[in-house]
């Protein structure tokens, strides 16, 4: 017998959970304008978002198709270049940066993919580290340092500044999370699961391993260079040749976050990237230690993946949904006692 | 205008669709009825269009093994094989162990491309088609589905997103309908579930339909594997050693359940096993074969009685003396 309770309906609805996610993230950007919030706490939060977009797209390739990449940085790198040329160079608007950036990912994660995917595993991850150094060298030979003025980021004619890009962010995070959650609970997303478990059984079925594997490559691709054009918008400016976001570092952490959070579950993922990059914005760059040796602060990464996958192989989801199932055979236990 | 078989396959699909729909919502069965009467004009002038294949296989045959050969390296694990499987008969293989029974069935779904021999399946449109030029992943389409002798059940998912995976080819939504959640995805979604419903009703599943796979016991992930067979509409039906590993009383209901398959989806069964008493008692016809060359092939009896089966099974007797 089920009751119908309309809050919990309301609750598990994908649709007003992301809508519930969005406000409360949105909240943030009006208590700054308010003067309530730091402007770099507003920005850490920005920028962790961007990271969430990208590691949502991670999990579609490693939570349900069960292949490792290490190249995110360089595809994030590919995005980033991108946008800065057509929005920089070309004086386009931020929908073509978008789109170009989206186009080229497709491009590379095709060929990329049609080389690489006959392999699995370990293999797959090397090969994708190894492209993605060779991306990142090939952007810093390029232009070592890219930046965008404030005054090219357009978005419909209209200028946009920080805020705006801040909300830009958020509406690209929701539009995407809501896409990616509709893929997951189709019949695609049950064939790459099918396929990470048994590829035997999967082609029987009529899957075809090579279809589905470059898919879940490609989109998750193309998740990192949307990352890569948001982060032009919002931080505005890449030093390749210093900054870590292009290196393996970025990719890494990525890893972490999916796997921290629940390599299967979409708001798992975004939690452990907000564990991930909120540790080291709010925690770790106050110590003096980690300060001076930014490299140190991998290793908590580190440490932290070991002990979630010792202890809950299924990341945060899987405390989360533990948690509420002890909640609610309580609850049954205590309506059968009332009664 | 030469179509292909998987856009025939897919009509197919659409009036199973609108069908189905036509059922279960009979306020709008008009609608639905008009749809699968326009799609089914479509299908049977595509199976006009269908490129000939040339090939014919004899009355009442549906599947014909012509001098199969595997060989890996210099091991021929099968080698020279030749058998007929009939319409609608449940057809048994069997032979000690390495005999290459199941590199036989790995050639018909062709997870192995087999070195030499043909392999020819009259196919759901009639047509008989050469098994060889055809995918891995496509042979389904043609209406053979198998199961494998270790469990292959994805533990990740529900008993039911099992079946929904093995009719996985049945959607004929779009990866853009996909991701929207467009009402045709909606609508293949819920027919299909039904028809998984149906299916697990039949195997006597249902209680399980929630479950994850992950942690069932043994003897109902083999029923799962079974299952999912007829998720598909199946012409040929490919079990390999579906009685490994249950117990008598198991057996006994498995007997059963396979006759019942064969009478109510009127398919054709292969099957490899080990337990001789299933086979001599379900199969229509077996054949035996041993180190990749066929043994015997007729009736229960007629295999039973042979003197190269009996000496591939309990020895060689002339040696001992």
């Amino acid at each position: 017998m089920k009751k119908k309770n309309p809050v919990v309906d309301f609750l598990r609805n994908p649709l007003s959970q992301i809508i519930i996610f969005v406000v409360i993230v949105a909240l943030i950007e009006f208590l700054s304008m308010a003067g309530l919030i730091s402007s770099s706490f507003v920005q850490a939060v920005g920028n962790t978002m961007i990271y969430a977009i990208i590691a949502i797209g991670f999990c579609l390739l490693l939570g349900y198709s069960g292949l490792a990449s290490l190249g995110t940085g360089g595809f994030i790198g590919i995005g980033a270049y991108v946008a800065f040329y057509v929005i920089q160079e070309f004086n386009l608007p931020y929908i073509v940066a978008l789109l170009a950036a989206i186009v080229a990912s497709i491009v590379i994660g095709v060929v990329v993919g049609f080389i690489s995917l006959r392999i699995e595993g370990i293999y797959l991850a090397i090969l994708t580290l190894g492209l993605s150094e060779i991306i990142r060298n090939l952007l810093m030979v390029i232009k070592s340092t890219v930046k965008i003025d404030v005054d090219h980021v357009r978005l419909f004619g209209l200028k946009i500044g920080d805020q705006g890009a801040y909300f830009l962010i958020l509406f690209t995070f929701a539009l995407l999370m809501w896409l990616l959650s509709n893929l997951i609970n189709s019949p695609t997303g049950r064939a790459m699961l099918a396929m990470k478990n048994s590829t035997s059984a999967a082609q029987a079925m009529g899957i075809s391993l090579m279809k589905f594997r470059l898919l879940a490559f490609v989109i998750s691709i193309i998740f990192a260079g949307i990352g890569g054009v948001l982060y032009m918008m919002f931080i505005r400016t890449i030093t390749t040749s210093t900054s870590t976001l292009l290196t393996l570092t970025t990719s890494l952490n990525i890893l972490g976050a999916v796997i921290i959070g629940g390599a299967k579950s979409l708001w798992g993922t975004t939690f452990g990237v907000f564990i991930i990059y909120g540790l080291q914005a709010m925690f770790l760059s106050k110590i003096p230690f980690f300060v001076e040796n930014p490299a140190f602060i991998i290793l908590v990464t580190g440490v932290l993946i070991i002990v979630v996958v010792m202890f809950f192989p299924g990341g945060f989801a899987q405390i989360a949904s533990q948690v509420t199932a002890k909640i609610k055979s309580k609850r049954a236990q205590g309506g059968k006692e009332a009664a | 205008m030469p179509v292909s078989y998987s856009h025939v396959d897919r009509l197919r699909r659409k009036v199973q669709l609108y069908e189905s729909l036509a059922q279960m919502e009979p306020k709008k069965a008009a609608a639905h009825e008009k749809r699968a009467a326009a799609f089914r004009e479509k299908l049977s002038q595509a199976e006009k269009d269908l490129p000939q294949t040339g090939l014919k296989l004899p009355e009442g045959v549906v599947l014909d093994v012509k001098d199969l050969c595997m060989y890996f390296g210099g091991v021929k694990a099968v080698d020279g094989l030749s058998f007929q499987v009939k319409k609608g008969e449940i057809f048994g293989l069997i032979g000690p162990n390495g005999a290459g029974k199941t590199t036989v069935f790995n050639c018909i779904t062709q997870f192995y491309k087999p070195t030499a021999g043909t392999l020819h399946f009259e196919n759901k449109s009639g047509q008989t088609v050469d098994l060889n030029k055809e995918k891995v992943h496509d042979v389904i389409l043609q209406g053979i589905v198998r199961t494998f002798q270790n469990v292959e059940v994805i533990r990740e998912l529900s008993v039911l997103d099992n079946l929904l995976i093995a009719g996985h080819r049945q959607y004929t939504a779009n990866l853009a309908e996909q991701t929207l959640h467009l009402p045709i995805l909606r609508q293949e979604e819920r027919v299909i579930r039904a028809r998984a419903m149906k299916v697990l009703e039949f195997m006597g599943l249902t209680a399980y339909k929630d479950w994850y796979a992950m942690g069932l016991p043994y003897g109902v992930l083999k029923k799962i594997e079974i299952a999912r067979t007829l998720m598909c509409d199946p012409q040929l039906i490919i079990l390999d050693e579906p009685a490994a590993g249950l117990n008598d009383s198991e057996t006994a209901e498995l007997a059963k359940l396979i006759r019942r398959i064969q009478e109510e989806y009127k398919c054709t069964i292969l099957l490899v096993e080990h337990d001789m008493g299933l086979v001599m008692d379900i199969c229509d016809t077996i054949c035996a074969i041993s180190f990749g060359k066929l043994l015997a092939l007729g009736t229960p009896d007629e295999v039973q009685a042979n003197k190269d089966v009996q000496a591939a099974y309990l020895g060689d007797s002339g040696e001992e003396e």
